[in-house]
């Protein structure tokens, strides 16, 4: 009896809309070729016309719901005969295979299209991608009240954070429950063709916490990672010498505390590898104090606590508060304040073996510095002879916004030039 | 010895932009500046030209329905050409060889394709490849058309044929090897071909200033030793009275003509979703949407007395409700099998698609 509109392609590529808006109501009686609904698409808003006359009997897709191409969006009793519609059962069907979450997202998303004008009112014209409306719904933004600055009066994203929200207070607080499983509207779920072979379990907390830190760093910062390697037998015979010192206050001393002392004398004269950028303002912050963070790998994840101050820190205090830190992350103790704040971090994967790799910056901070092992390698000293040297590899990450090629490669020469020579680590640490 | 220079370069090149006034016949304000050839239009003719112009909008705005309906395949909008393509169609005789670009499909209904073919021919079924017209189907390799416009007319001129091949391109399709490699055979052979750029000022979305520093597209035929001219592409007088007498000159044995109609594309490329908007201003477009090829036509019929809104209205219900009966054919007639289009082509099927022909006929035998 009735007549299925579906989302039909209207674009190259196209696999999928989103309902603009709606130009007629449940009950309209419309004619042939008469707009029904405008769809917007990743290159234009469309306006689609009836393929057939008669009445709206269902409208079933809802404004600012995206649809796939075949989905119905709206269905019209034409009065044609029942053909015993072979859509019915499909249309069921897959319903039936839609996830609970997926009807969760449904619902209340029919639920904030119902809430009242304040979101979505039927005559809502405006611009805006798809990615967009999307950050708007999440942030309880109605587009209909943003004044667009974009080409052709479409709404920004930049719009979107500008808005003032006092101006409509209740679009906020009305979408602000369904907007957080309409989120997860547009994330590809992992589909597995043997899902007997394998097992599912939640993220906890801290992964989840780290995935989005390490998102935020690559998506932000673009990285550029330079290695290098060191020839340290100087500084292994510095170590070996003090260690049982250390060991008698103790202290353990690792290869660290000299890392650490060496860096800040290499972020004083490259005061950009001490800094962050203010996107929001577009300056460059640069820091007049020197907290090295230390990459820390526990059970329960990953941890960056930072030794403040080291520039008027001793090796032995640095090697002291670097264990304590480590332990305090391992029993899950660390203070917020221990892990903000950083200047720069250092992640050794040394220690287990590790060579050369591409450290994910610790951002808002600008440079990582990876640290791997120790090997032992033909190596040709200054004299031109070939020796067994001591070669620490090291991998350094900066965020390539602010940190040119040069100015990094010079910064790991000067980080070389001390870890070679841990006398000169005195001089300049 | 003086300190002259042995060539002026810049003069050279400021000597390209000397050129003849588009021809035009009635002007955007409906004022007839040639009146001789005005006179030479009786008052059916006029009407007629106008009815052309009616059914090529009437037939782009119903496609443009049916292609959001999702009841199309590919569809390029020609809303805006109707003077350029109806005038220059018209000028042509039935026994005359067409070679149509995509946008060309008015053309084509128009030289003797139904619509329903057309719209076959939009879904990519072989019906729509089948018509009585002396045509190609629409070509879709940009400027290929120009190319297979030469062999044609080669052929017509071997045959000894008092026809001529006439091809359609766009500004775009002018920056493509082809439509020179086409332009240059054709007059290396003096053959019977006419070349009609349509120039509506994007190649999707590059401008025309972009694609060539050559100061108009009608330039491009005098490498090939071909004689052109630009024509005012929104006035169908100007566009009939020229592709008539280029026929003229072409049919006398002469060799081929190139024209230029400066005309305006509307709305968008194609139906594959480009938005206009993103790369041209309302500024831009108003001036050209000022030179609608029908307002200017209408305004000349209404001031005669041979033209009212109720008429138009009343064409444009017909015309739409026939387009409708097409497509209700086209839904008609049996979806193609792949089994068939294997079977298409070759003569002798290789005995690998032997076997594929025997998987699809199982599949679809199902």
């Amino acid at each position: 009896m009735a007549y299925k509109f579906k989302l039909p392609e209207l674009g190259e590529g196209m696999a999928e809309g989103e309902i603009a808006s709606w130009l007629v109501k449940e009950g309209d009686t419309v004619k042939e070729d008469d707009s029904l609904v405008e769809i917007q698409n990743d290159k234009s808003v469309e306006e689609l016309p009836s393929p057939v006359a008669g009445t709206v009997k269902q409208i079933v897709a809802q404004e600012g719901d995206t649809v796939e191409i075949g989905d119905t969006l709206i269905v019209i009793d034409d009065g044609s005969p029942d053909t015993g519609d072979d859509d019915q059962p499909a249309k069921d069907d897959k319903e039936a295979e839609k996830s609970d979450s997926d009807k969760t997202t449904e619902s209340a998303s029919k639920e904030e299209a119902t809430a009242g004008p304040a979101t979505g009112s039927a005559d809502a014209h405006y611009l805006a991608m798809p990615s967009v409306r999307q950050y708007a719904r999440d942030k309880g933004v109605d587009l209909a009240k943003v004044t667009p600055s974009g080409k052709h009066g479409q709404i920004t994203k930049a719009d979107v954070d500008s808005f003032d929200g006092s101006a409509a207070p209740q679009a906020a607080t009305q979408s602000a429950a369904p907007a957080a499983p309409a989120s997860t509207n547009t994330i590809t779920p992992y589909k597995s063709a043997t899902p007997e072979l394998e097992t599912r379990e939640k993220m906890s907390m801290t992964r989840k916490a780290i995935a989005k830190a390490m998102l935020n760093s690559k998506h932000t910062a673009p990285h550029v990672t330079s290695f290098d390697d060191v020839e340290v037998s100087a500084l292994m015979a510095n170590r070996k010498k003090y260690k049982a010192i250390a060991a008698d206050k103790g202290i353990h001393l690792t290869f660290l505390p000299y890392i650490v002392k060496a860096l800040v004398a290499v972020m004083k004269e490259y005061p950009e590898l001490n800094a962050s950028i203010d996107d929001s303002t577009e300056e460059i912050v640069y820091k007049h104090y020197y907290n090295v963070g230390i990459a820390t790998n526990t059970e329960h994840g990953l941890y960056v606590p930072n030794v403040k101050n080291v520039d008027s820190k001793g090796m032995f205090e640095i090697a002291k508060e670097i264990t304590e830190n480590s332990q305090a992350a391992y029993d899950n103790k660390l203070s917020m304040d221990k892990m903000s704040g950083g200047s720069i971090t250092i992640s050794n994967v040394g220690s287990i073996g590790g060579g050369w790799f591409t450290p994910v910056i610790n951002y808002p901070e600008v440079a990582i510095l990876g640290v791997g092992k120790i090997a032992k390698e033909p190596y040709v000293d200054e004299d031109g002879n070939i020796q067994v040297g001591n070669m620490l590899k090291l991998s350094l990450s900066y965020d390539h916004r602010l940190i040119d090629g040069a100015l990094a490669q010079n910064a790991l020469n000067l980080l070389k030039k001390l870890l070679h020579d841990p006398d000169m680590l005195l001089m300049e640490g | 010895m003086a300190n002259k220079p042995i060539v002026d370069f810049e003069a050279l090149k400021n000597n390209l932009s000397n050129v003849s006034k588009p021809i035009q016949v009635l002007n955007e304000k409906a004022e007839i500046t040639d009146q001789e050839v005005f006179d030479s239009f009786s008052d059916d003719d006029l009407v007629e030209f106008m009815k052309k112009m009616v059914w090529e909008r009437a037939l782009h705005e119903q496609t443009m329905n049916f292609s959001r309906q999702g009841r199309m395949g590919f569809y390029a909008p020609t809303e805006g050409e109707e003077a350029s393509e109806m005038g220059t169609v018209l000028a042509m005789k039935k026994n005359d060889y067409l070679l149509p670009a995509y946008r060309d499909v008015p053309q084509l209904i128009q030289h003797g394709a139904t619509v329903t073919q057309a719209y076959l021919w939009s879904r990519g079924h072989v019906a729509g490849n089948k018509f009585e017209a002396r045509s190609m189907m629409p070509q879709i390799i940009i400027g290929a058309a120009y190319d297979e416009a030469a062999g044609v007319a080669m052929g017509l001129k071997k045959n000894g044929e008092d026809a001529i091949a006439f091809t359609y391109t766009g500004d775009g399709g002018t920056s493509q090897g082809d439509s020179y490699e086409g332009m240059n055979f054709a007059g290396a052979f003096k053959v019977p071909a006419l070349f009609i750029v349509q120039n509506n000022g994007f190649a999707i979305s590059t401008p025309r200033a972009k694609q060539t520093s050559a100061p108009t597209l009608a330039q491009k035929a005098v490498a090939a030793g071909i004689p052109s001219i630009q024509v005012d592409g929104m006035d169908i007088l100007a566009c009939y009275a020229v592709a008539k007498a280029a026929r003229e000159y072409i049919t006398a044995g002469n060799g081929p003509v190139m024209i230029e109609t400066l005309t305006y594309r509307f709305g968008a490329h194609s139906s594959a979703g480009d938005d206009p908007k993103r790369y041209r201003t309302k500024a831009e477009e108003q001036p050209w949407f000022d030179k609608d090829p029908l307002i200017r036509l209408r305004k000349v019929l209404e001031d005669k007395g041979l033209w009212s809104e109720e008429q138009e209205d009343k064409l444009v219900d017909e015309y739409k409700a026939s387009f409708k009966e097409a497509i209700k054919e086209a839904d008609a007639v049996p979806e193609d099998k792949v089994s068939d289009m294997l079977k298409r082509t070759f003569e002798i099927p290789t005995p690998e698609m032997k076997k594929e022909i025997a998987k699809f006929e199982a599949k679809e035998s199902k």
